[in-house]
């Protein structure tokens, strides 16, 4: 039963006005929550009346009655979130699964280890099976004409911002730049990419980039092609029009007011385009790597050596591009979305 | 079957008993991204996110409440984030004609009052979460606190503030809200420490 006279502080810790009081009372009388103690107290209030006709509207607006999506919606997300079951149940058997607990499919979690370490082959293997993968990864690395936008060098950003959230940078400017919007055809993306392009680096610094970009993709095309995702012959065509563009903080400063209230003292990001998970690599290898301490999603991964980079798909989510080093020194390439759901590797 | 026996055969990895899951608890799980997000596309995205963040995370349900309980919370988190995510990219703002003086007659007060769609996303997030679980889910007091893991004090305050919030907001012409309108029972301060006292 509750004390009417124990009044819940506010959450900054002061306390409730009596105005905020007397709703409290009205709320939970209409919701039958109130103690008869307070069905005494509101009953003797005049002004009670109209505070519980207020939130008998509010409760009835809430509370009508809400379309339900189209039947197909609901199948998609049904179907979506089936196939992420199939996935982490094919790559939970493979890698958790003992003789005490294989043999048993009613298995209590409590019995289950609470964080199964994923072993990355097995993981792979499953998911290249996966139709989930196929829908996900669309979102992610399209073909040419809906291309990636990788924002970089936010570690570099959040560093010299004074602890800006990298996400809300990477966001922000992705905004800015109509690249996050769900809207956003094709042809914006790429018009995004274009002007960020243009704005981060100069004519100059184009073919030295590209030059490093040539470079840096002839020394990762074998260490990277033991990860390619099964989409990559389908988007071969796209790669050729996919551009490389990094920002160059030390020579180059954006002439665009509002970006520059963003990025106060340099340009800080890179914008690339990709449609493989390969190439988003080679051109992500341009940018500073961060540490996998900050990476939300290496330890979930079990991910222990290599680093990371903060992308964004068209639509605005914020994944990670993960490096993994194997002990051999090879390098790994992953995609994971903001759910540290891999995406492509 | 119950809901208890399908979540220990979804956990041994039984995709029939994880399929009946999700779709015994859909229209609940997207009502509730409905209210939270305002809109069918944002409901739409923050469902699916919900539903995913269920299947990832059966694994690791451990029973101690209800796979209601713990589905709604799951969901209620999922589409708060989603919202979250999207609340941090710039909306674009377009100019509004200048409004017309001439004062409205009460037929264009009424549609220009906001709609619940768009009155829920104004109230903030800590408010908004109890009123829905509370109004479209029904649950009581106790079960809120369960799932949004907070004092049912809390609820119960928070509750009553986002009603507050959305009675302003849905009509905001209405004269006497609680600010303008003195209360018998807060006419002082310790008023209803008062009449709470036992006889003496």
């Amino acid at each position: 039963m509750t004390d009417p006279s124990d009044f819940n502080p506010r959450d900054d810790g002061t306390s409730p006005s009596d105005a905020e009081r007397a709703d409290e009372l009205a709320s939970a009388f209409v919701d039958g929550e109130a103690t008869a103690d307070e069905i005494i107290l509101i009953e003797n209030d005049p002004t009670s009346a109209e505070r519980i006709a207020q939130f008998n509207t509010v409760t009835s607006a809430v509370s009508a009655p809400i379309t339900p999506p189209p039947a197909a919606i609901r199948a998609a997300h049904l179907a979506a979130a089936m196939a992420e079951f199939e996935e982490n149940k094919s790559i939970d058997l493979t890698t958790s699964a003992s003789p005490a607990t294989a043999g048993s499919s009613a298995e209590p979690a409590s019995n289950k280890p609470a964080e199964p370490v994923i072993d990355l082959t097995a993981a792979r293997e499953s998911r290249a099976a996966s139709p989930a993968k196929a829908e996900r990864s669309n979102r992610w690395l399209m073909s040419a004409a809906a291309a990636l936008l990788v924002v970089g060098g936010i570690g570099f950003a959040s560093s010299r911002l004074g602890g800006s959230d990298d996400a809300d940078i990477a966001a922000d400017f992705a905004g800015a730049d109509d690249a996050g919007d769900e809207e956003t055809s094709a042809s914006n993306a790429e018009g995004a990419t274009e002007a960020l392009q243009a704005e981060a680096m100069g004519e100059s610094d184009d073919e030295a980039m590209e030059d490093d970009a040539m470079e840096e993709e002839s020394a990762m095309e074998e260490s990277a092609g033991s990860g390619a995702m099964e989409d990559e012959e389908a988007m071969e065509e796209g790669e050729e029009s996919a551009d490389v563009a990094a920002a160059d903080a030390d020579t180059e400063e954006s002439s665009d007011p509002n970006r520059s209230s963003v990025f106060v003292e340099a340009p800080l990001v890179a914008a690339f385009e990709a449609t493989t998970i390969n190439e988003l690599f080679e051109q992500a290898t341009l940018l500073e790597p961060l540490p996998l301490e900050e990476s939300l999603c290496a330890a979930d991964l079990a991910i222990v050596d290599g680093y990371w980079v903060p992308v964004e798909s068209i639509d605005g989510e914020i994944g990670e591009l993960i490096v993994q080093i194997s002990p051999d020194g090879e390098a790994i390439p992953i995609l994971v979305d903001a759910a540290c759901t891999v995406i492509a590797e | 079957m119950t809901d208890e026996e399908r979540v220990a055969l979804a956990q041994g990895g039984d995709s029939a008993a994880m399929n009946a899951l999700l779709e015994t608890h859909y229209e609940r799980l997207y009502a509730i991204c409905r209210r939270i997000a305002g809109n069918d596309a944002d409901a739409a995205d923050a469902c699916q996110e919900a539903l995913l963040a269920v299947v990832k995370g059966i694994g690791r349900f451990d029973n101690r409440s209800s796979f209601k309980t713990w589905s709604h919370r799951v969901a209620t988190n999922a589409c708060l984030d989603e919202l979250r995510r999207r609340k941090r990219r710039p909306i674009a703002v377009v100019d509004e004609p200048d409004r017309i003086s001439d004062e409205p007659d009460v037929a264009q007060r009424v549609s220009d009052r906001l709609t619940i769609d768009e009155a829920l996303p104004q109230i903030p997030e800590e408010f908004r979460a109890p009123v829905v679980l509370r109004d479209v889910i029904g649950m009581d007091y106790a079960e809120i606190a369960e799932t949004l893991e907070l004092a049912p004090g809390t609820v119960r305050s928070r509750i009553a503030r986002g009603r507050r919030h959305l009675a302003n907001v849905l009509a905001p012409d209405i004269p006497d809200g609680p600010d303008s309108q003195e209360s018998s029972l807060i006419g002082e301060p310790d008023a209803l420490g008062e009449r709470q006292r036992p006889p003496t």
